[in-house]
């Protein structure tokens, strides 16, 4: 890949270079020039060193010299003092000897390196001597010596051969100092010898370096004593340079003696003593001279290397804080570099996002992506990938730069099968460098005969998805992409993220919104629309309310003013709720009102609500079409008002009966207490007749009550219409007709057969009296689908009786029911006629209704309970499932009434379950104690004889814990049999009559249960 | 030949009273149903004609009391429109025990037919 820093990058690393090549350079000289400081000092100071050390070589051999020069002086003066012990007078006059040699022991104690003195008489020979010994004193004496001393004329002292003693076989150096007389005549030699065992000793006192040597030798070079070498006394050192040269030339100095066998160099000082003859030299090792200096060197040495370590260290520390701030101003204008390549590549995301937001068109928008990347990462290829729903392919979506547009369309294979593939079931952005070596996925065919080697994919991840999208750019080229290549691909796949989620999300909105059950709009903060559900456009299309976008942009505010204007009830009330929502920030507002539309006045409930639009407030509009929920109010209202009539009405016929019961009752017996055709009589049968009269309108009322003793059966309606036909043909006038309309099937109800056909009668002529100029009267009767508004699981029939009379208003018609409420003229009508209508439906478990437009007439229609015989009934899938569950179980039908028993057993016979039967709840208790098992017990609640449902199935709980039961009655609320009961327990209830499928569901729900 | 009758209705009771007594019957009434079990326990009478609807207790009740004490007693329910909800509270009589039920108003010869029935099968 190529690094696209690269050129800054080797200029900032040269200017680096650079400057460590000068800071070298400065280090080298510092190091150089405290190095020659060091060296210069360091010899200067080792010459200072010699110097010193050959002064005190001097100094110590000028000291050592002075000191032997005092020790010879007092040997000479004792000598001559000798000398003069033996004369007493003129010669001959010599004294004893004896006393003479006291004299000369006390002398030689006078110095300790003095062994023996000896006065010689000029030929030779001993005249007196410190020693008993005498001739080992001579023995020391060569005769050259000894010649010399007697034939000199010099008066000084004269120094021999150092030589072994013969008897002690120490070396002694034998001294001589002839003795004249004042006319100069030799009279006697004193002689002396002198220990160089002592004179060594006293060298050795001195405090001299380790490694110095002291010697003392005549001047011609005999050594004398040598300190510490012993071995040298008596042996010639004239060939040597201190004897050779320098004492020739000064009589004192210091010299450098090359390195002898030891290997040292010596520094050596020496002094000529003249008057004796002697010279006496110190030699100093140079090494230990230059001791301190070689310390003082190292010390110097460290120093100078501290130094140079120092400036090697702050050169590095400098070189790194030169090369830190040239990174840092490197990375600064690489930043700026990359900085303007980001910029154009975030023009091209800009660019894309806004193109984005303001297309709807995805397919251009996918191609448009696909050529940016191409563009902005310089591949030579780009495409944007599906994962198709088979999971086997990815298909190529979009696709710039290929030669052939047929690669849209084209299906490469998903997982390794292709880079793409790979890429979508990572889940990761995948760069392959060279294709030709990429292990991971397959370098596709297609790929190779393009000649592409590298390539980046990146998925398109959406919010909570699984990828499925991906982008792919390539190049021909082997590692031509760099990271940021990669990271400008990743955020395009993230721009076409957020595009893809926004449109998921837009569709979700929509569905939402769609999922509404009202009329939906939002409104921006100046009341504009600017969102509408589906619900809104169809609304807008059924009533002709056509706009372009269904009001889109339109102003609400100023639809209601419209409206307002044109006199449209509560639109006021709309535009200043909208307009308390959207300025003073009201929570929210609902009203309901009437509305005329196409099919008829609707009643709507109007919500409005506050919505933030980003920072506006705006205002969420729903109108939910609630005709139904109004009209079902308004049924429920008028049912609790006749409910209430009902009442009143029920307890007056009820008190009513009473005192009729009391006048028919006395008029009968009465009447048998008087005779026929008198004139008692007579007004008896009056009474006797209006207590009639008023007993059938106590029948009425109670039946409008509800509190008729009613006895249901099957009813056949279409028998039941040709009944009612043949009574009436001759009855109604002739310009009316009487029509049947035929059901297609038998409709079979489950009502009261007698009040059913009252019923009927009744509305025949209710129908009758409404047309006075003629028309058509028209029965029917249908099968309801068991989906109708009715909660029970049975269906129902519904009897319609239609007129083509005068109709009514809806005042009329709201009050129809009511009792005592009739339009026709005083003595016409009770006015209880619809009124018992409604309550002979209701009693029967079912409904009744009115429709009616003045001026085209009136249709009444009742639903009542549908028999379980109807044929349609006998069919439904339900029953067959239901059927399959229960077949092969055993119940027990505890049922005192035979018509309702032989029913509920052939339904079970039906549903294939085994039946044993029961006449009453003693009858059932002595089945349950038996041994015979049950699956199912089925009873009614009222039941002759002292156990009743509630006591049976308080009793079967004890017997048998879980045993399923179901109670059956005809009263919709036995509640007060129940507390009679003591029962507390819940037990499903069957309302009588059921039909078939309620039996069956209800044993299934009890069934499940148990399970 | 003894006939109660269970009424809270003097009039009701003074009546049939008077139409029993006619017919030839031994009656007595009582204004409820506890009074009327007292009574059936004194005088064992051989028929209970019963109101249904009555203050103290209900006429269903009394009846349920009167066939768990004398399963043989026969008895004949009357209401004038008394109603459980849907169903007549006759037909509720009628399962708890009455042998026989009467709608008010009715003559007093269909109750005296009724209480024949009953007297002669019993």
């Amino acid at each position: 890949m190529n690094e696209p820093g690269q050129g800054s990058d080797g200029a900032f690393a040269s200017v680096v270079r650079r400057f460590r090549l000068k800071l070298s350079a400065i280090a080298a000289l510092i190091i150089l020039a405290v190095a020659t400081h060091v060296i210069l000092e360091l010899l200067r100071e080792r010459d200072h060193q010699l110097d010193e050390g050959h002064r005190q070589a001097r100094a110590l051999s000028q000291s050592l010299a002075e000191q032997t020069g005092r020790l010879f002086s007092g040997i000479e003066v004792m000598l001559d003092l000798a000398g003069h012990l033996p004369a007493h007078g003129p010669v001959g006059t010599e004294r004893q000897s004896d006393q003479v040699q006291t004299e000369l022991r006390d002398l030689t104690r006078l110095l300790p390196e003095v062994r023996e003195i000896a006065v010689l008489s000029p030929d030779g020979a001993v005249l007196h001597a410190s020693t008993a010994y005498p001739n080992a004193v001579l023995n020391a004496f060569d005769g050259a010596h000894l010649r010399a001393a007697i034939n000199g004329s010099a008066t000084g002292l004269k120094l021999g051969e150092p030589a072994e003693n013969r008897l002690s076989g120490d070396f002694v150096l034998p001294v001589s100092k002839p003795i004249r007389d004042q006319d100069g005549t030799l009279r006697y030699i004193a002689v002396a010898l002198i220990d160089t065992d002592s004179l060594r000793d006293t060298f050795a006192a001195m405090p001299l370096r380790e490694g110095s040597a002291v010697l003392l030798a005549r001047s011609d070079g005999v050594v004398i004593v040598r300190q510490p070498d012993n071995s040298t006394s008596g042996t010639s050192f004239a060939g040597r340079p201190l004897f050779s040269s320098y004492l020739a030339s000064a009589p004192r100095g210091s010299f450098v003696s090359p390195a002898q066998s030891d290997g040292e160099v010596r520094v050596v000082g020496y002094q000529l003593l003249a008057d004796f003859d002697l010279a006496l030299a110190v030699a100093l090792h140079r090494s230990e001279l230059l001791a301190s200096w070689r310390e003082a060197a190292f010390l110097d040495s460290v120093f100078a290397l501290i130094v140079v370590v120092a400036v090697l260290f702050g050169g590095r520390i400098l070189l790194q804080g030169f090369a830190r701030e040239v990174r840092l101003r490197e990375a600064a204008v690489t930043a700026g570099a990359q900085a303007d390549r980001q910029a154009v590549r975030q023009q091209v995301v800009a660019g894309l996002g806004q193109y984005a937001f303001e297309t709807g068109d995805h397919e251009e928008f996918f191609e448009r992506v696909a050529e940016a990347i191409s563009r902005a990462t310089g591949g030579d290829f780009a495409t944007l990938v599906r994962a198709e729903s088979s999971g086997e392919h990815v298909r190529v979506l979009a696709a710039a730069g290929w030669p052939d547009p047929g690669i849209v369309g084209f299906l490469l294979p998903a997982g390794p099968g292709s880079h793409t593939g790979f890429t979508i079931e990572t889940g990761q952005t995948v760069v392959a460098g060279d294709y030709e070596t990429e292990a991971r996925f397959t370098w596709h065919k297609v790929l190779r005969d393009h000649g592409v080697h590298s390539g980046i994919a990146v998925p398109v991840l959406q919010t909570g998805r699984q990828p499925n999208v991906c982008l792919h750019v390539l190049s021909t080229r082997k590692n031509a992409f760099s990271d940021d290549d990669i990271h400008f691909m990743e955020s395009i796949a993230h721009l076409l993220a957020v595009r893809l989620d926004r449109r998921v999300q837009h569709s979700l909105r929509d569905a939402a919104l769609d999922s509404v059950p009202g009329l939906l709009c939002v409104v921006d903060g100046d009341g504009r629309i600017i969102l509408v559900n589906e619900q809104w456009r169809a609304h807008a299309r059924d009533n002709g309310l056509d706009h372009p976008e269904f009001g889109l942009g339109t102003s609400y505010l100023d639809v209601c003013k419209a409206a307002m204007r044109s006199g449209v009830p509560d639109a006021e009330r709309i535009h200043d709720g909208m307009i308390s929502v959207l300025r003073t920030g009201a929570r929210s507002f609902e009203f309901e009102y009437r509305c005329e539309t196409r099919d008829g006045p609707h009643w709507f409930q109007c919500f409005v609500s506050p919505v933030d639009l980003d920072g506006e407030t705006g205002a969420l509009v729903t109108h939910i079409d609630i005709t139904v929920r109004k009209s079902m109010e308004s049924q429920l209202r008028e049912a609790h008002r006749m409910e209430a009539l009902g009442q009143l009405t029920g307890g007056i016929a009820h008190d009513f009966n009473n005192l009729l019961t009391v006048i028919v009752g006395n008029s009968e017996m009465l009447a048998d207490r008087i005779p026929d055709g008198t004139i008692d009589r007579r007004m008896l049968d009056g009474v006797r007749q209006a207590a009639d009269r008023g007993a059938e309108l106590t029948d009425r009322l109670l039946s409008y009550a509800r509190r008729q003793r009613l006895d249901p059966g099957v009813v056949d309606l279409t028998e039941l219409f040709g009944e009612i036909t043949g009574l009436l043909a001759r009855t109604l006038r002739e310009d009316i007709t009487l029509e049947v309309d035929a059901a297609n099937e038998r409709c079979l109800a489950y009502a009261d057969p007698t009040r059913l056909h009252t019923a009927l009668m009744n509305l025949v002529f209710n129908a009758r009296d409404a047309m006075p100029n003629g028309g058509t009267i028209k029965l029917s009767c249908e099968l309801l689908p068991l989906t109708a508004n009715h909660e029970a699981a049975a269906p129902f029939v519904r009897i319609t009786v239609a007129d083509t009379g005068e109709g009514m208003s809806e005042e009329v018609a709201r009050r129809a029911f009511e009792p005592f409420f009739t339009t026709k003229s005083v003595g016409k009508g009770t006015g209880l006629g619809l009124s018992m209508v409604h309550g002979f439906a209701i009693q029967s478990g079912g409904q009744v209704r009115i429709e009616s437009t003045p001026g085209k007439g009136t249709r009444v229609s009742i639903d009542i309970p549908a028999s379980a015989d109807n044929p349609s009934e006998l069919k439904g899938d339900t029953l067959e499932y239901i059927g399959d569950r229960l077949r092969g179980m055993t119940a027990l039908v505890v049922e005192d009434d035979d018509r309702v028993l032989d029913y509920i057993r052939l339904l079970l016979d039906d549903f294939g379950l085994a039946v044993c039967e029961a006449r009453d709840g003693t009858e059932a208790l002595r089945i349950l104690s038996s041994h015979v098992d049950f699956d199912i017990v089925l009873s009614d609640v009222i039941m002759p004889g002292e156990v009743s449902g509630y006591d049976l199935a308080t009793a079967a709980h004890k017997l048998r814990p879980g045993l399923p039961m179901i109670l059956m009655s005809g009263y919709a609320d036995p509640g007060m049999i129940e507390k009679l009961s003591g029962f507390d327990r819940e037990i499903p209830l069957l309302r009588k009559p059921f039909t078939r499928r309620a039996l069956a569901a209800t044993m299934a729900s009890v069934l499940r249960d148990r399970a | 030949m003894k006939v109660l009758i269970v009424d809270d209705d003097p009039l009701i009771g003074e009546m049939l009273v008077t139409a029993f007594d006619l017919a030839g019957y031994s009656v007595m009434v009582a204004k409820n149903g506890d009074v009327a079990l007292d009574r059936i326990k004194q005088s064992k009478p051989d028929i209970v004609v019963t109101d249904i609807i009555m203050p103290t207790r209900e006429g269903i009740e009394t009846i349920r009391e009167i066939r768990r004490l004398f399963a043989d007693l026969p008895i004949i329910a009357i209401s004038g429109g008394g109603m459980l909800d849907a169903v007549s509270l006759l037909d509720v009589a009628e399962k708890f025990g009455a042998n026989a039920t009467l709608t008010k108003p009715f003559l007093p010869q269909q109750l005296l037919e009724k209480v024949r029935e009953l007297t002669r099968a019993g």
